[in-house]
């Protein structure tokens, strides 16, 4: 029986994606994305209310696809139906086969970015969701994804921006909850500004709340324009820091030895003929926290912080990302004491051995000269780069003076999944949770495989819900049966990494990992 | 840099997942792109489970652009890695006709010829391979494989040599080093030249499967096993049939002879031939468990590696205790039991890391029906201990679980009980 339960708030939850198409138009073939969008093209079949379409019975879907395999609105709900059971091999395969059918369809290919975002896979999520955004400007999904990554990088205002573009072009997408988190990261518009002015992002930066045809050229890299547009933002004062990171006590140890204790015996180290600043290498599978870590880093320094992705660096002109580069570097140095955050630092830092290309490694060596700090002192700059596959570095980036401190960031440990659990339930309607007992059922779980059991089993109570027509609350259980449905995304790292801490670990680089393991000889 | 850039230097890092992503998302923007669908398919190859699709993408490739002999080369090796060897054999030959002098697809026929165990031509279109170019890694590397697959060491040594003189940081060259070594009983070295191979490469299975056979061979028994399965590998499956057919004809007919010598004979023989059957067997599973006993080396194994240890060495282990244990303190319960447990570990010895679906739920069924029965029977004689003979079910269930036990030896030849369906 389902608990009934008093005075909680009516939520809207957002379904895992906006693939499904009105039934009442699910035969019909989406229009052709080919052309240049206009003005009078009809709306895209999409929706965006959760209730408006059960859950997909995935053996119907594939005996209807049996019938009319090339159906793409049959397609798209297919890979919905797989994405709400986080199938993600299947959902990205039917997606594919969707683009190997219309090469150019915004939906299947938005779904891949989200796909891509599940798996932490976030600079090369934007980098798609760029171009989708770039050829269907009137899709705006997309530009709701946009926004949601955007926010997840902490760009406020630039979240701010695509959220309002997307509800401009399409006010189904509006979503209230996305919205305050967008305001709380400061993307407010110039009228809410004045009205509460936010002191966390730099000020010059400015938002064109609405859609403006021209902002389509904003994408283009002009190689001949000098002004570097690097769409880069410093938190001032970051309000992370580690007391607001639940859990992970042996990683904050770590970095308090590594970094905090140095910066704060500033002399005793320059009496040493020390270097303060320097760079520090976080590793570990992904979605473990390592950019919330560097962040919360930042805050505990109460050094401004700036994260640097990798969609930010690389340009398609020759000489353009190595500029680039040398930018984000002078930014920092102006703005030191300052953390540099580098994300998915392994593809700026590639091994050159694998690189064909001369391109690429200028790059890297343009970023060994600026982390050398040959062209200007780097005294105050803190370089924090983050890694899922340290084993592709250039191993000329762990020499001293650059990335010579590492932090293995292991998957959260039991009070930070506590932590994890208590914020995901947060304004959702669960009944009857025990974090403590749920979060000793996940083992081996990251913070992104956590959400994921959550999306289980909202999707479940939803489920329920639409049957019944009333809010059905998620339940400990529903919780525990997502867990056993979710597989942990660490496991597969940890295969991998494994094997290079057992066959490649001649300098001691992945002695923590061995450690975590427990396969210490 | 572009997304398709971006998928070569992902693909250059072996991150072909997201590599694969990459070249997806170009095709869904230039599904012309030949190229595109041609590295599509160099990605997918070598992924577990992923060798058919590979072959679709390739084959997508030849319909744009049917007459780049790269791609039928391609195409030849991917069909070869599904043992689809004919196949392959006319694909290389295709790839050949368009590029008469092109050592890949010189070395694309070489590679059909190897997976359909014709080592000897195989080795003459390697070495053709290698009049085209010297330096082609993959022609190199196979012919030294076929070399040792023929048993010419010296040849195979010289070739090893030349394949670590040109690049010492091959991990192929290791791996063929290694496994050189291991056929001439150097375990020692063969263990060295597998784990450079995996510092090289850490995620090579080839390698790692090298330096777990170099730890078992350190039992001298599993080096007899090793030097009967280098003799064996010479020849085709058929002829493989053919001689384990005459050796047991020669068993029978020397069973037959020695019986009319003396009895006692033709028991100690017979008994010295189901130990080498079950021997054969049973070896890597003893291997593993003997490697399950050092704290460094088990780690090479995986979670079937490690299973297959403890089913099969475990099992000889404790079934032998119970066996002895029962036979000499006259506890029939025991030594049934015992019987049984031994008896599980042929089963066993095919269930763990087989690679054939059908050949696990097959080999794992009689593996069950053995467990169950060294439960069953021994609790059914021990309710009725007075009794003077077995109780008839007893013998009917132990005659059928014996019998399966000995069908395995026989099963586990069929390939298609042993291999998955891509390579």
């Amino acid at each position: 029986m389902r608990h009934k339960f008093k005075g909680t708030r009516t939520k809207t939850v957002e379904p895992l994606s906006w693939g499904k198409v009105n039934r009442s138009e699910s035969i019909a073939p989406l229009p052709s994305f080919s052309q240049k969008p206009v003005a009078s093209r009809p709306r895209f079949a999409l929706l965006t209310l959760p209730f408006a379409v059960p859950m997909a019975d995935i053996d119907s879907l594939k005996q209807a696809l049996a019938v009319s395999p090339r159906n793409i609105p049959l397609l798209l709900m297919l890979g919905d139906a797989f994405l709400e059971q986080f199938s993600f091999d299947d959902a990205r395969q039917v997606f594919g086969e969707v683009l190997a059918i219309e090469p150019g369809n915004p939906v299947a290919r938005t779904q891949l970015a989200q796909l891509l975002e599940f798996e932490g896979r976030s600079s090369e999520a934007i980098l798609r969701l760029e171009q989708v955004c770039g050829e269907h400007p009137l899709f705006a999904p997309a530009w709701k994804l946009r926004a949601k990554l955007a926010l997840s990088e902490n760009r406020g205002r630039e979240a701010r921006e695509y959220y309002d573009r997307a509800v401009a072009l399409d006010s189904m997408v509006r979503d209230e909850d996305l919205l305050r988190r967008i305001r709380q990261a400061g993307g407010k518009r110039s009228a809410e500004d004045a009205r509460e002015p936010t002191p966390q992002m730099n000020a010059d930066y400015s938002a064109n709340a609405y859609y403006d045809p021209a902002f389509e050229d904003d994408d283009f890299d002009d190689p001949y324009d000098d002004d570097l547009d690097l769409e880069l933002e410093f938190e001032q004062r970051t309000d992370v820091n580690f007391s607001k990171v639940g859990g992970m006590e042996s990683v904050k140890e770590d970095i308090r030895m590594k970094i905090l204790y140095p910066m704060e015996n500033r002399a005793l180290f320059e009496a040493y003929g020390k270097k303060i600043g320097g760079g520090v290498l976080l590793y570990g599978p992904p979605g473990c926290g390592k950019t919330l870590i560097s962040r919360a880093t930042a805050g505990e320094i109460k050094a401004k912080f700036l994260s640097v992705g990798l969609h930010q660096i690389l340009d398609m002109w020759i000489g353009k990302s190595e500029e680039k580069l040398h930018e984000v570097f002078e930014m920092a140095r102006r703005n030191a004491p300052a953390v540099l955050f580098f994300d998915e630092v392994d593809a700026l830092a590639a091994d050159r051995k694998d690189m064909r290309t001369s391109a690429g490694r200028t790059l890297i060596n343009q970023f060994l000269s600026e982390l050398d700090g040959d062209s200007a002192k780097n005294d105050g700059v803190l370089v924090l780069g983050a890694t899922n596959a340290p084993w592709h570095l250039d191993s000329a980036f762990l020499r001293p003076g650059r990335f010579d401190r590492l932090v293995f960031v292991p998957p959260p440990d039991e009070a930070a999944r506590t932590e994890i659990v208590q914020i995901l339930a947060d304004g959702k309607p669960v009944f009857g949770l025990d974090p403590a007992s749920l979060a000793s059922k996940l083992k081996d779980f990251s913070g992104a495989d956590i959400k994921a059991v959550f999306e289980q089993a909202i999707e479940g109570a939803l489920s329920e819900a639409m049957k019944t027509g009333k809010i059905v609350p998620v339940t400990q259980k529903d919780l525990l049966k997502g867990a056993k449905t979710v597989r942990p995304s660490t496991r597969k790292w940890f295969e991998s990494a494994r094997n290079y801490a057992l066959y490649a670990n001649q300098s001691g680089f992945y002695d923590d990992i061995l450690h975590y393991l427990g396969l210490e000889r | 840099m572009s997304e398709f850039a971006h998928g070569l230097l992902l693909q250059d890092q072996g991150r072909l997942e997201e590599a694969e992503a990459c070249f997806y998302s170009v095709l869904a923007q230039e599904p012309e792109n030949d190229y595109c669908y041609f590295r599509l398919s160099l990605c997918q190859m070598t992924q577990e489970g992923k060798k058919q699709r590979a072959l679709e993408s390739v084959e997508a490739a030849i319909r744009l652009q049917p007459l780049d002999s790269t791609y039928h080369a391609i195409r030849a090796v991917i069909l070869a890695a599904l043992r689809r060897g004919t196949q392959a054999l006319t694909a290389a030959e295709e790839a050949i006709s368009l590029a008469p002098e092109d050592a890949l697809a010189r070395a694309a026929k070489a590679n059909a010829l190897s997976s359909m165990e014709r080592w000897a031509e195989s080795e003459q279109w390697c070495l053709l391979a290698l009049e085209c170019d010297p330096d082609h890694s993959m022609a190199a590397n196979l012919l030294a494989h076929v070399l040792r697959m023929q048993g010419k060491s010296v040849e195979n040594a010289d070739a090893v040599a030349a394949l670590l003189a040109a690049d010492p940081e091959d991990s192929m060259a290791h791996v063929n080093a290694g496994w050189s070594a291991l056929q001439r009983g150097d375990r020692k070295q063969a263990e060295v030249h597998f784990r450079e191979a995996l510092r090289l490469d850490p995620e090579s299975d080839v390698a790692r499967t090298g330096l777990i056979e170099s730890f078992r061979a350190r039992s001298v028994f599993y080096r007899a096993y090793l030097a009967y399965t280098f003799f064996l590998q010479r020849f085709t499956a058929g002829k493989q049939w053919a001689i384990m057919i005459g050796l047991y004809a020669i068993y029978q007919i020397a069973r037959a002879n020695l019986k009319l010598i003396d009895p006692r004979l033709s028991v100690g023989f017979v008994f010295l031939w189901l130990a080498l059957v079950f021997w054969i067997w049973l070896a890597p599973g003893v291997g593993n468990f003997l490697i399950l006993m050092d704290r460094s080396a088990r780690l090479a194994l995986d979670r079937q590696g490690a299973w297959l240890g403890l089913a099969v060495g475990g099992g000889l282990t404790l079934g032998a205790v119970l066996l002895a244990g029962g036979w000499y303190l006259g506890i029939i319960p025991l030594l049934l039991a015992g019987v049984g447990i031994l008896v599980s570990t042929v089963p066993a010895s095919l269930t763990f890391g087989n690679e054939s679906r059908t050949g696990r739920w097959v080999f794992g069924g009689i593996t069950g029906l053995a467990y169950a029965a060294s439960i069953f029977l021994p609790l059914l004689e021990a309710f009725r201990l007075d009794a003077k003979t077995l109780h008839p079910l007893t013998a009917l269930i132990g005659s059928v679980v014996l019998l399966a036990a000995m069908l395995c030896t026989w099963l586990g030849n069929v390939r298609a009980l042993r291999q998955g369906d891509e390579g």
